[in-house]
């Protein structure tokens, strides 16, 4: 198989060996092509449509641990030469070792039973007509609904020093809906999201119309709910509200870039108690489908499951090529970038807290007067001190044991390492939620779970 | 410049052959350069050059889009035809039309926004710009450990064509020095095994706009071990100002909030309060879009309207929202020459030194970070994660973290009370530091 249309394999050969001339460790050749569309609908009319195509290559040579990086539209041998005689200009030093590329390994997508790139725009709009029709239904406080539908395509190709030539197909689809409620004390929103590896047979109208009806009812219910009096309680975190927690407050510290230059809470400390016996934290790129899977990741290296926290103790970080070299260790197939613009750096995937013993409703039932987190908003984390705050998008009152009323404006307040070493139950549910994670100023797909969890005590800011 | 000038217009002639009835053509071509030091070490060093072109349809009033790196003819050939095709499944939209021609235009006066000494500078000289950077901040204290100093610079070259007969281009030249630091918290109690961290930065449009290293680095430091043994607060309600980070900050939501495309949506908590008094008289929010060297500044917006002087807030009373062409059809008004968003979106300031207002505070919060997304210009309620230093009886006192503010956006602006007379002209929006009468505060 040819690796790449318009280039020979000699070509990549020729550009690795000068890459890697004149004393680098390594070098690389990361090549994207990728096509996306994408509709905002509001107001049950199509408020915005596009389509766009996006390809180039990157180069990254690694020499005495610096990392040099160029990228380019134009792919052509003698754009990728300009680009790494550019970067060659700005290092010094010697020796290197080169393996040529072996037969390329190409992953492209087999569960795919329809490509949605292969569909007229009008089916793809249906759903968001589907979903519009069912919100409005819903009560006469909706003032508006906005539907959000992407799907992209991207081929990846990565050949480098150390021999490795794989190709990997990813395809995304995502449906957003976002509904207003509104009356003459306010407006309230509420979201629901979803999406991943998935070609278009994930999504039906049906779906999206059940997923309407439940975002404006969300709404509605948060528009009539009086705000919540701040103070410490008891917090349950339903499935439901997915994993931003176990992303933000845990997993960002889990990574092997800000771990190994002791920027983390958790550096240097594998092998200790950080987190309650009742919790065991996982990242997983082989999940079948899910929006942070992929076959290899965008330094080549497979997808991987890696146990983090297993049973409270710290088992290790999440690791790309140049995180692990530092830590002496190897990747765990977490190198992931935004586009061929980037450097890879380390990035989570698939995160969740795995599910535990009790049963949710059990979990509910032990707290007196607390705070239910059904769904949870954004929510920013201090990676060096492990800090956060989370908004809650849904909240419910607890009063002996059972959810009663909505509040609204809740955040919650607190510290990562400190929480997870509180968790005392852990549901035997599990949920996930779809995100977008920036870092470093990347965009990367990702998804979040975790199982019902309780809290016993968080800060929870609203009302004086 | 002429090339990219040659193919956006090449761009709208192929649109209107392939069927459109109006185009719009946006062609960018970026340059950047970033490097990043630590341990007096190169860790990356980033080249590139990266191209996009935007075009953007109607027909029959139902309009697409379509977008793509690959600037050659024949790419763009296909990606006009793409767009016609996908207008054809629009629904009408009457308020899409192109500026009126007497809107089109380039303002005259030199705005100074290219500077080539920034791509002439030697690559060997920005790494020891960065180098130099770290070194001074490890030699200023013996606690301070480096997250990131770095050197960035960017030149663009922007061209904008439309079927209304506008066509130009400008270049476009910024850099920027960052230092990001963290210390360990010692401090006996929660803190313990902690760690403080900070920023400081200095941006402009040429290379002689950024500030001395020596102040960046004794800035960096400075916010980041004054943050060692932070404690919560106690829950009160007490006077708060904000310095110049978190000034930006909130009046970046303000920018939100009047924008066109949220006031129509009516997801803007500034809906409907057009020419109602919303602040007090000392307040003045201003968008200049033709400040010579500032980063913000443009010759023509988006759509090519000739930029112009906006008032948004005059002496406390909301005199426009900043809208495009669109957004100003929907709501029954003119283009303000914003589509592409705020330019120079400042606070006018005031007389107060940043020391008097915090000395006019006996008991209050010094706010110099928020986080979180609770600053929600769309309902207008404002919850946000803190960090700051509390004032006990007119000077800094003590650091206070793991606490949140909140309040209502519409308290907040009528509760401003005392504007600072410096600003750091170092991003788009820009504010100096400000008095909040009083904000709840969430702790202990």
């Amino acid at each position: 198989m040819n690796p790449l249309p318009g280039l020979a394999r000699e070509d990549i050969e020729g550009l690795l060996e000068f890459a890697i001339s004149g004393g680098s460790e390594f070098a690389e050749l990361f090549v994207e092509d990728r096509s996306s569309f994408f509709y905002l609908l509001e107001e049950g009319r199509a408020e915005k449509i596009s389509s766009g195509t996006d390809a180039g290559f990157g180069i990254r040579i690694i020499r005495s641990g610096s990392t040099f990086y160029g990228f380019s539209n134009i792919i052509t041998r003698d754009e990728m030469m300009a680009v790494a005689s550019t970067l060659l200009e700005d290092v010094d030093g010697a020796g290197g070792n080169y393996t040529p590329p072996g037969e390329v390994v190409s992953c492209r997508g087999e569960g795919v039973r329809i490509a949605a790139e292969d569909l007229p725009p009008g089916e793809k709009l249906e759903l968001g007509f589907a979903a519009d029709r069912e919100a409005r239904k819903v009560s006469g406080d909706i003032a508006q609904i906005s539907v959000r539908y992407g799907d992209s395509r991207q081929l990846v190709r990565i050949f480098n020093s150390d021999g490795a030539a794989v190709e990997d197909l990813r395809r995304q689809i995502f449906l957003n809906i976002r509904a207003v409620a509104s009356n003459r004390k306010g407006t309230q929103a509420a979201s629901r999201s979803i999406g991943g590896n998935h070609g278009f047979e994930y999504l039906n109208p049906g779906l999206a119309a059940d997923m309407a009806r439940q975002t404006a009812e969300s709404a509605v219910r948060i528009l009539h709910a009086p705000r919540i009096s701040g103070g410490s309680m008891p917090v349950v975190i339903g499935s439901e509200a997915g994993g931003t927690m176990v992303h933000e407050a845990i997993g960002h510290g889990l990574e092997g870039d800000s771990a190994c230059r002791g920027q983390s809470i958790y550096s240097g400390r594998v092998g200790e108690e950080v987190a309650s016996g009742l919790v065991t934290v996982v990242d997983d790129s082989t999940l079948e489908g899910k929006r942070g899977s992929f076959s290899f990741d965008d330094e080549g290296t497979p997808a991987g499951r890696t146990v983090l926290v297993e049973k409270g103790i710290l088992k290790g970080f999440i690791h790309s090529r140049e995180s692990a070299t530092r830590s002496g260790t190897v990747s765990t197939g977490n190198g992931r970038r935004q586009s061929f613009r980037y450097r890879p750096i380390v990035r989570m995937t698939n995160t969740m807290i795995t599910p535990g013993e009790h049963d949710p409703r059990e979990i509910i039932q032990s707290v007196e007067k607390g705070l239910y987190v059904k769904r949870m908003g954004g929510g920013q984390v201090d990676t060096s001190s492990g800090d956060f705050v989370f908004r809650v998008n849904e909240g419910y009152r607890i009063d002996n044991g059972r959810i009663t009323d909505p509040v609204r404006g809740a955040t919650l307040i607190g510290n990562g390492p400190s929480i997870l070493r509180q968790i005392d139950m852990v549901g035997n549910d599990l949920g996930f939620d779809i995100g977008t994670c920036g870092k470093d100023g990347q965009h990367v797909p990702v998804s979040d779970a975790q199982p019902t969890i309780r809290v016993p005590s968080i800060t929870v800011g609203g009302e004086e | 410049m002429e090339n990219i000038r040659k193919l956006a217009e090449m761009a709208v002639e192929e649109a209107l052959s392939c069927g459109a009835e109006t185009a719009e053509v946006k062609l960018e071509e970026d340059l950047n350069f970033s490097v990043n030091v630590r341990n007096r070490k190169v860790e990356t060093l980033t080249e590139s050059v990266s191209n996009r072109i935007h075009i953007l349809v109607s027909s029959d009033q139902r309009r697409a889009s379509s977008s793509s790196s690959d600037l050659s003819p024949e790419s763009i050939k296909a990606l006009a035809g793409d767009a016609v095709n996908l207008c054809r499944i629009m629904e009408q939209d009457e308020y899409y039309r192109l500026p009126d021609p007497d809107q089109l235009g380039t303002a005259e006066r030199d705005l100074k926004l290219y500077h080539p000494g920034i791509t002439e500078m030697p690559t060997d000289r920005k790494i020891r710009i960065a180098r130099d950077l770290e070194d001074m901040a490890l030699n200023m204290d013996k606690r301070i450990l480096i997250d990131q100093s770095s050197y960035s610079s960017s030149v663009s070259k922007i061209s904008i064509a439309n079927s209304a007969g506008f066509c130009d281009s400008y270049r476009q030249s910024y850099n920027s020095v960052l230092l990001s630091c963290a210390a360990e918290d010692e401090t006996d109690g929660k803190n313990r095994g902690k760690k403080q961290s900070a920023y400081w930065y200095s941006a402009g449009t040429s290379f002689e706009d950024l500030k001395p290293l020596e102040e960046i680095a004794s800035e960096a430091v400075r916010r980041t071990v004054r943050k060692i043994g932070s404690i919560k607060p106690k829950t009160c309600r007490v006077p708060v100002v904000f310095d110049s980070i978190t000034a930006r900050g909130f009046l970046n939501s303000i920018s939100n909030a009047v924008s066109g495309k949220n006031i129509y949506r009516r997801s803007s908590f500034l809906a409907g309060m057009l020419d109602r008094k919303i602040a007090p008289p000392t307040l003045t929010v201003i968008d200049d879009p033709l400040m010579p060297g500032r980063i913000g500044s443009r010759p023509f917006d988006s759509e090519g309207v000739i930029s112009r002087q906006n008032t948004v807030i005059g002496e406390g009373v909301l005199k426009t929202y900043l809208m495009n062409t669109y957004q100003a059809n929907k709501l029954g008004m003119k283009t303000t020459g914003s589509d592409g968003g705020v330019s120079n979106f400042f606070i006018r300031p005031g007389t107060m030194s940043e020391e008097d207002i915090i000395s006019s505070v006996d008991d209050g919060l010094y706010l110099t970070s928020t986080s979180g997304q609770g600053a929600n210009w769309s309902t207008g309620d404002f919850s946000q994660g803190a960090e700051g230093i509390w004032i006990e009886n007119g000077t800094l006192s003590y650091p206070v973290s793991g606490f949140t503010i909140a309040g209502t956006f519409s308290e907040m602006m009528e509760d401003i009370e005392m504007i600072g007379k410096d600003i750091e002209w170092d991003t788009s929006v820009v504010s100096p530091p400000f008095k909040i009468r009083k904000m709840v505060i969430s702790g202990s």
